[in-house]
């Protein structure tokens, strides 16, 4: 191991109490090294979160009393025991953390949220590429939403340290083909692994940078960028504790390791503070395939621990992130959170206790530059001719209109119809989700260059 | 109130035309890969940091942008390494030589190869020989020969002392046995087939009832591997672990649970990307080239979850064995409450029916065109490359489909791809995935290791195979791992396949539990190069480079391989090693051997070992 070279690093940058103090150069007279560029991270909750459990109608909403027949077989939330939120609804009672943020006007929930009317899909697997490949109706698309963000904004530097980060073992849908994306799952084990002395390590991994990158084609890149990412993540310290106390969820049974999800954002949140320069980065939670026994309401391996789990993570990271960056304002203010789930479930619950795959489900944007503290999107209902087919809460927001706005106010990317080819100026509905200068969008229908359908 | 709950009939369509029309288009629609070079200037540097607050992160150089297209650059190995590297694991010592001497050309060499591959006798010599002295009763492999009953009574249904580890045992001896036989295996094809099938029929290796029943899962997946896919369906579609992991268990009239069912049709059969139509009337769908109703719908995954309500396994529920082998309940089947038919594509079925119920659509569905196609789809894509040529899918679909009543349907189908031209001639459209760049590692450098569980030099490499992301029986989701190129070959799956190398190599030299047999490397390179004076860097790396990979890299890598061994040596490119340092020396941390197994750990490494 070559903890050599962490060390150098400890105590330096680990502290973002340091990097505060610093002198600001980095924005003396515009410098390249952008430091204001905010911050998304994506979030993804694979299996398709129950929406209706998360942010549920509560006696006196007019849907109460649907919502009580619908989820009659075991997944049914009290009233009493649901988190006001306003507006007649409420949290799911383990989400606590996720009301505070709520009520500090840091978090914003979109109701009724998927993919668009025409591309209702039920299948995860179509769902999650649909979403992720930014291109409902066609899975085979070659890019990311976020590797065709990161192609065509102009606001970054030339050269970032780690621009992309997704905490997995591998890329995403989000980012694939992106060549700047770094797979971060464990820290500890993104090195060689040798006891060598003697520089027979930093030789052997010059050596392997030279072969790859010798080559010319994708997996020469991929290479190449391995090693140097390599090096960049060995000097980040992910033994930092967090800042202000920030506590992540930890396990159950063991409650002196984190949840996966919970050491997924402590380590987004490290190498943030720790100006590796993050801008776009993803982190997913699986776990929301809930066809029996969802357990809403018991403590142990269900919907409970996992809501529990995503709201103590949300909220200790926000907490983490809230000490002053270069450039001014706090990390918290820059990074946006964008929370989202392929599909939602069946409005009615099944004979074992579970729902089954459905249309929308709720998003949640929480952090930087969010109008928090409301719900958005228009209510679909839950009476019998409200639902989609008799059977799912019906979508009412194209979610493309929420990562859109986050786009055009946040990311100061308006390449619209780069990142969602076919997405319609019509179709655009701003929510008001963001605050922030929007950029003007550009729907133009072009081929674009990095779009381009072969079909065609 | 009138809620329509699971009276699934009583969903509304919706006609979608944009739905169906994309059907067509999807086909030829392949948008086109990454940002073009000029695009992207977003690159892990240093070069940039000068006026930055914050630390100096030393990337070490800036990171080209992508080339557009893919494979142009690479050239292939010759045949025999191909073959070894796209429908094997990786070479191992003296199997270049063995694939050479089957024929007189390529042709005849490929044709042979894959006539052996697609036969196998029931011995596989070196890996019985491994495990024979582990299959006694309490030793590191004795769940692996149960029959279903017994890895229930014995596993699923244990309780007592160590009852998590008891459950779990199977579980455990069968991920290390992926690695045993991908290693030692002489019927790579069939261990890299099975890999498909298991990941195609995915379940998760931790669940209850599966972690136990592991070996009788994966058991009924080999004995169908070069037979007709029906048979494999079928039997699989009767596993108390399949039946457990997508909850068919629990589907019962009146309580259907639709999970199952829609997997079936998703992933086992006609595949939702060329075949699903979500939600439109069923009556809309046009007919394919076979006349059969071109693909499924909502509504029929919810007749087909219907027709399979009973079809399970007994567990001492209502009054039957407690066996974990299959039951069709037929007590709890819908057509034994109920008088309206069961309609799925093109199958109806009649009212007071049973067990054939379910097999009447499992015939129909293993013998639909889009299942054909789907799985030539993706057999192509596992055994060619990425975006295999419709060319191909089509015929393998077509031997596919005019097989599906024959009793060698699967192997037919394999042969028909792997003699393909495009088998022959696509290289670097694919990469290794950490598990196969692993096992090709511990292949190609002869690794002598009983691979076990319970076993410390065995566990320490299977805990650096679990962090790639790719231990086996792991994939959480039904689709299995993913086989997509993309997916792999970014720096998580690249740097945590290289650790585990750098790992196992370094070790090699230590007997560091005692029953890791010596593996010792400068032991055999100087085997390899008996003559002291020959020992140069130039004939070190092209020794190794041979002897690992069969063939010779590209001129630019074998110079970097030898500045590397001359730099670590001290020797210049011809002047032998032996003058600067003694290599005769074998220990653990001579030099010479350092520079050995760090030469090694470089070749393997490389991307021509990463390419497939």
């Amino acid at each position: 191991m070559t903890t050599n070279r962490r060390k150098f690093i400890k105590g330096m940058a680990a502290s973002s109490v340091a990097a505060a103090t610093l002198p600001n150069i980095a924005f003396a007279g515009g410098s390249s090294n952008n430091y204001s560029d905010n911050i998304l991270i994506f979030v993804f909750l694979r299996g398709g979160i129950d929406g209706l459990s998360l942010l549920t109608p509560m006696d006196g909403h007019p849907d109460r009393g649907h919502y009580e027949a619908l989820r009659s077989r075991g997944t049914m939330i009290p009233s009493n025991q649901l988190l006001s939120v306003g507006g007649g609804f409420g949290l799911h009672p383990a989400a606590g953390p996720m009301q505070e943020l709520y009520q500090q006007n840091d978090l914003a929930i979109v109701r009724a949220c998927g993919l668009p009317s025409y591309e209702v899909n039920r299948s995860h697997f179509e769902a999650e590429r649909y979403a992720e490949l930014g291109t409902p109706g066609n899975r085979f698309t070659q890019t990311g939403w976020l590797t065709r963000h990161l192609a065509t904004a102009t606001n970054y530097p030339p050269t970032i340290p780690l621009p992309a980060v997704v905490t997995e073992s591998n890329v995403t849908f989000s980012f694939l083909k992106e060549p700047t994306a770094v797979s971060l799952r464990y820290p500890y084990a993104f090195d060689f692994d040798t006891t060598e002395n003697g520089n027979f390590n930093s030789d052997q991994e010059q050596a392997l940078a030279n072969i790859y990158s010798a080559g010319n084609n994708e997996l020469d890149s991929a290479g190449e960028q391995a090693l140097a990412a390599m090096d960049i993540v060995d000097q980040v310290d992910f033994d930092a504790p967090p800042s202000n106390g920030a506590s992540y969820p930890t396990r159950a049974d063991n409650p002196s390791r984190l949840t996966t999800f919970g050491g997924k954002l402590q380590i987004m949140a490290q190498l943030i503070k720790q100006e590796t320069g993050v801008r776009v980065g993803q982190a997913d939670r699986g776990g929301w395939d809930t066809h029996n026994n969802q357990r809403n309401l018991i403590i142990g391996e269900g919907f409970y621990d996992k809501v529990r789990d995503i709201s103590e993570a949300f909220k200790a990271f926000f907490t983490d992130l809230d000490v002053l960056a270069p450039g001014g304002g706090t990390w918290a203010d820059r990074t946006t959170m964008l929370v989202c789930s392929e599909f939602g479930r069946r409005a009615f619950d099944n004979a074992d206790a579970g729902t089954d795959h459905g249309w929308a489900t709720n998003t949640l944007v929480i952090g930087g530059g969010v109008n928090g503290g409301r719900q958005y999107g228009q209510w679909p209902g839950l009476a019998p001719d409200d639902l989609f087919q008799s059977a799912d809460l019906r979508g009412t927001v194209d979610y493309r209109s929420v990562w859109t706005e986050i786009l055009l106010k946040r990311l100061h990317n308006n390449q619209i119809h780069q990142i969602f080819p076919g997405f319609s100026e019509s179709e655009y509905k701003p929510l008001g989700v963001v605050s922030g200068s929007a950029l003007e969008p550009d729907f133009n229908n072009d081929p674009g260059l990095i779009y381009k359908d072969s079909f065609e | 109130m009138n809620i329509t709950k699971p009276n699934v009939t009583g969903i509304k369509c919706m006609t979608n035309k944009n739905h169906l029309t994309r059907r067509n288009f999807l086909r030829n629609s392949a948008l086109t890969g990454a940002a073009g070079a000029s695009a992207l200037t977003l690159g892990l540097s240093n070069k940039a940091q000068a006026d930055s607050i914050a630390p100096q992160y030393s990337g070490l150089k800036t990171l080209k942008p992508p080339p557009v297209t893919e494979a142009s650059t690479v050239t292939a190995p010759p045949l025999a390494a191909l073959v070894y590297n796209k429908a094997a694991f990786g070479p191992r010592p003296g199997d270049i030589d063995a694939f050479n001497a089957l024929g007189g050309n390529d042709t005849a060499r490929l044709t042979n190869w894959v006539n052996q591959q697609l036969n196998p006798t029931t011995a596989d010599t070196e890996v019985d020989t491994r495990m024979s002295a582990y299959l006694g009763s309490g030793s590191e492999y004795d769940t692996i020969n149960k029959t279903a009953a017994q890895l229930w009574t014995d596993h699923v249904r244990y309780s007592g002392a160590n009852e998590y580890s008891t459950k779990s045992r199977p579980r455990w001896q069968m991920e290390r046995l992926v690695i045993l036989k991908g290693t030692y295996s002489q019927w790579q094809l069939r261990e890299l087939l099975a890999d498909f099938w298991f990941n195609h029929f995915n379940v998760k290796g931790n669940r209850d009832v599966v972690r136990s029943m592991l070996p009788h899962y994966d058991g009924e997946i080999r004995n169908h591997i070069f037979g007709n896919f029906y048979d494999m369906l079928l039997a699989n579609s009767k596993t108390a672990s399949m039946l457990y992991y997508l909850d068919n268990y629990r589907n019962t009239w009146p309580h259907p649970n639709e999970n199952y069912a829609r997997e079936v049709l998703e992933l086992h059969t006609l595949g939702a990307t060329e075949n699903y139509y979500g939600a439109v009337d069923p009556g809309s769908l046009g007919n394919n080239i076979k006349g059969q109703r071109t693909g499924y719908t909502e509504i029929d995954v919810f007749q087909f979850a219907r027709a399979l309500t009973g079809w399970s396994y007994a567990d001492g529920a209502g009054g039957s064995a407690d066996t974990g082998e299959f039951l069709f309940r037929s007590d709890k089947h819908y057509n034994n409450h109920a008088s309206e038919p069961i309609n799925v594509l093109d199958i109806s079925i009649a009212v007071d029916g049973g067990e054939n119920d379910v097999t009447d659509i499992l015939t129909y569905l293993a013998e639909h065109y889009g299942t054909a196609r789907f799985i030539a789809w993706k057999l192509c894509t596992r055994l060619v490359g990425d975006n295999p040529p419709e060319s191909l899918v089509a015929s393998t679909a077509d031997e596919f489909y005019n097989r599906r009543n024959d009793a060698d349907q699967l192997k037919e189908v394999y042969r028909h791809i792997l003699l393909s031209t495009e088998f022959k001639t696509t290289w670097g459209a694919k990469v290794k995935r950490p598990l196969e760049n692993i096992i090709s590692a511990m292949r190609a450098t002869d690794i002598d290791i009983d691979f076990r569980n319970d076993h410390s030099p065995s566990d320490s490499i299977f805990g650096r195979l679990s962090d790639t992301g790719q231990k086996p029986f792991n994939n959480d989701t039904p689709t299995g791992y993913p086989d997509e190129k993309a997916l792999w070959s970014g720096s998580g799956p690249l740097v945590t396949s290289w650790r585990t190398i750098t790992y196992f190599l370094n070790q090699s030299a230590n007997t560091f539990d005692g029953s890791l047999r010596y593996f010792n490397l400068a032991e055999q390179s100087n085997t390899l190069i008996p003559d002291v004076a020959n020992r140069t860097p130039t004939v070190l790396v092209d020794t190794w480079m041979m002897h690992l990979r069969g063939y010779a890299y590209d001129a630019i890598t074998r110079a970097n391989l030898i500045t590397y061994v001359a730099i670590k040596s001290g020797a210049a490119a011809t002047q032998s090693i032996h003058d600067m340092t003694d290599t005769n020396n074998l220990s653990n941390s001579s030099t010479y051997q350092r520079v050995v197994y760090t030469l090694i750990g470089l070749i393997m490494m490389s991307p021509d070992a990463i390419r497939r």
